[in-house]
């Protein structure tokens, strides 16, 4: 069974940071992606989500990460995505055009 | 036979002949035919009918000898259904276990003697004498009368004879139970079938100590949702079924926390909280390793166990340098430590309990030694427990009993395949094998990266598109070749459109990550081929 882990911390300016970690695929992404939307309260101005830690990502992981960004777009909350270099998530976020979202370290 | 019996409380006195039909009735050669539990109750109705009482009990002392149990009755049966127990040493029968002498009571309710058996069932004249079996009470025979009467001196006598014919009878009860419950448990526990684990192979041996005692000894194998591989071998000190109750109990708990934690340390840090909590003066001896899902080196941590004997391709066989500390139950909650070892591919690797290398007359070390110059690495599992035992054991009997597990981590294949039901589920399972396999070749990081992403995109398609309701399976093969890889997901469904939209991302990530890609979509089913260098990163 596929098993993610999933931490929210309070930043400063209203933002928080969503830290991922463990594998996302089709069996868990749903369950996931719930989980993130209900992390995210009215009054947040701007989300960080934390790759880092995350060892496999597939397309339902990607999917979830599209349909949130898709979400804060409309109401105007900011998403930034950590990804590290050489990483294979790196590498999956790249080919699903997801770059443009993404950043090293913040 | 004199006929002084003057002494008896009152009631009549038996003529010589009648005394002698009863001691008859007792010691009837039939009786020696009844299987335990029906000459129990056979006699505890003869009693009933020749002393013409409404009831005939055996109270038998629990493990902590603090309780007498009612384990078998007549004329009370709902006693033993309701488990009702005695307090040693309180009570009627309480008394006579602590006094060792047979007592007489001629009215319950004259007396303020406390008894939850006999005076809330309406009894009212009490007889009992206690059970002895090699100078130690085992327990007591009780009769009762509903109707105020006064038991005889010969009542006393022939209910004594009564006991002494049973108590040797349950004395062999109570060992056999508990013999047999042990081997069952122990047969439960230490299963000789192995869980399979893709890239190891695995054989296990338990062999019972003297006279056929099953013991503490136990071994055991098991895989994480991780894809680490949890390794035991441990010796709980005592014999016979409490030694293989603590056993059970830490082979579940060791189990539960090896889910919380990869760090044997840490694992173990907890198994020995848990056993100075729960079971106080209990001690074992454990080692403990998890595999990574790669299965390419070892973690470990011994609670003052022997050390696990390595034997790598190219080398000598060697005590892993595993400090151990503690044994299980005796310390001080200090923090315990993890080692970690390489196993090379080939490698064997032998986890065993002191049974195995303890001989009479003999240093230990010279036991280990013999167990080192018998593991050779390459060999098969199976066939290095069978000269293992061979050697160390051969005709002698085990004094204590013995627990040996080998375990080898498997050659690089040039065809690996697996085959898993077609459910989200089973996608880190297919991750797992892929990457164990991976890990046997010289592939870059990057290419074994793209492969995994490709092949479990592939995989997740045949998930979501291969089958209805009823579900299918998956089979994923990886083929080595000349400094390329080919990887093959297959099903046996019937191909449909994708359902939703921007699905469309797995088949980009399948493109993107492999050199090429062919489906062949039949109606037997659909298979996807997927080709990859094993060097070179980022897009061919």
């Amino acid at each position: 069974m596929t098993q993610e882990t999933l931490a929210v911390r309070s930043e400063e300016g209203g933002y928080i940071r969503l830290v991922l970690g463990g594998e996302i695929d089709m069996a868990n992404a749903d369950r996931l992606g719930n989980r993130m939307h209900t992390a995210i309260g009215n009054e947040v101005r701007g989300v960080v989500v934390d790759l880092t830690d995350v060892t496999y990502i597939d397309s339902a992981g990607v999917r979830v990460l599209v349909m949130l960004a898709s979400r804060l777009n409309q109401l105007r909350v900011d998403l930034q995505l950590i990804v590290p270099p050489g990483s294979l998530t790196r590498r999956v976020v790249e080919i699903t055009g997801l770059e443009a979202l993404a950043s090293d370290s913040s | 036979m004199s006929m002084s019996m003057s002494m008896s409380t009152s009631g009549d006195l038996l003529s010589d002949e009648e005394r002698l039909r009863r001691f008859a009735s007792l010691t009837d050669r039939a009786l020696a035919y009844l299987s335990t539990e029906d000459l129990l109750v056979e006699l505890l109705d003869r009693l009933c009918e020749m002393l013409t009482v409404d009831a005939a009990v055996v109270l038998l002392m629990d493990e902590s000898r603090s309780y007498l149990v009612t384990t078998v009755a007549r004329g009370m049966e709902d006693a033993v259904r309701q488990d009702v127990r005695v307090p040693v040493g309180l009570g009627f029968a309480g008394r006579i276990a602590t006094d060792m002498n047979a007592a007489i009571l001629d009215d319950l309710h004259q007396e303020m003697v406390p008894d939850p058996l006999m005076r809330d069932r309406g009894f009212v004249s009490l007889l009992g004498v206690p059970l002895v079996s090699q100078g130690t009470v085992m327990g007591v025979l009780q009769l009762g009368s509903l109707e105020p009467r006064q038991f005889t001196q010969d009542d006393v006598q022939l209910l004594q004879s009564a006991g002494d014919r049973m108590a040797p009878a349950l004395e062999a009860r109570s060992s056999n139970e508990q013999r047999s419950a042990a081997v069952m448990l122990q047969r439960s526990l230490v299963p000789p079938r192995l869980p399979p684990v893709a890239g190891l192979s695995m054989a296990a041996r338990y062999v019972p100590g003297e006279g056929g005692a099953v013991g503490g000894d136990w071994y055991d194998v098991f895989t994480l949702p991780t894809g680490h591989v949890g390794l035991a071998v441990g010796d709980v000190v005592g014999h016979g079924l409490w030694a293989a109750v603590v056993m059970g109990r830490l082979r579940s708990a060791l189990r539960a926390y090896a889910l919380s934690s990869l760090d044997p340390g840490e694992v173990l840090t907890q198994l020995d909280a848990k056993l100075r909590h729960f079971e106080p003066s209990q001690m074992a001896t454990l080692l403990y390793g998890v595999l990574d899902p790669k299965l390419e080196r070892i973690q470990l941590s011994s609670a003052g166990h022997l050390p696990a004997i390595l034997a790598a391709p190219g080398g000598r066989s060697v005590d892993l340098d595993v400090p151990p500390d503690l044994p299980l139950g005796v310390s001080f909650g200090d923090p315990r430590r993890t080692t970690t070892v390489d196993i090379a591919a080939d490698g064997l690797l032998c986890l065993y309990t002191d049974g195995l290398v303890e001989r009479r007359g003999e240093h230990l070390d010279q036991g280990i030694a013999r167990l080192r110059s018998t593991l050779h690495p390459g060999g098969d599992p199976e066939d290095a427990c069978g000269s293992i035992m061979a050697a160390l054991v051969g005709r002698e009997e085990p004094r204590d009993d013995i627990a040996l597990l080998v375990v080898k981590r498997e050659l690089v294949q040039e065809h690996n395949a697996l085959v898993v039901p077609a459910e989200p589920s089973a996608l880190a399972r297919i991750r797992v094998a892929l990457r164990r396999w991976l890990a046997a070749t010289d592939a870059s990081d990057a290419a074994a990266d793209d492969l995994l992403v490709a092949v479990c995109e592939a995989a997740a398609n045949s998930v979501e598109h291969a089958y209805g309701p009823a579900g299918g399976t998956i089979e994923v093969s990886l083929e080595l070749g000349d400094g390329e890889v080919t990887a093959t997901v297959r099903d046996n469904g019937s191909w449909r459109p994708a359902r939703g939209c921007g699905r469309g991302r797995g088949m980009l990530l399948m493109e993107r990550c492999s050199d090429e890609v062919h489906i062949d979509r039949g109606t037997a089913g659909t298979e996807v081929k997927l080709y990859r260098r094993l060097w070179g990163d980022g897009d061919p």
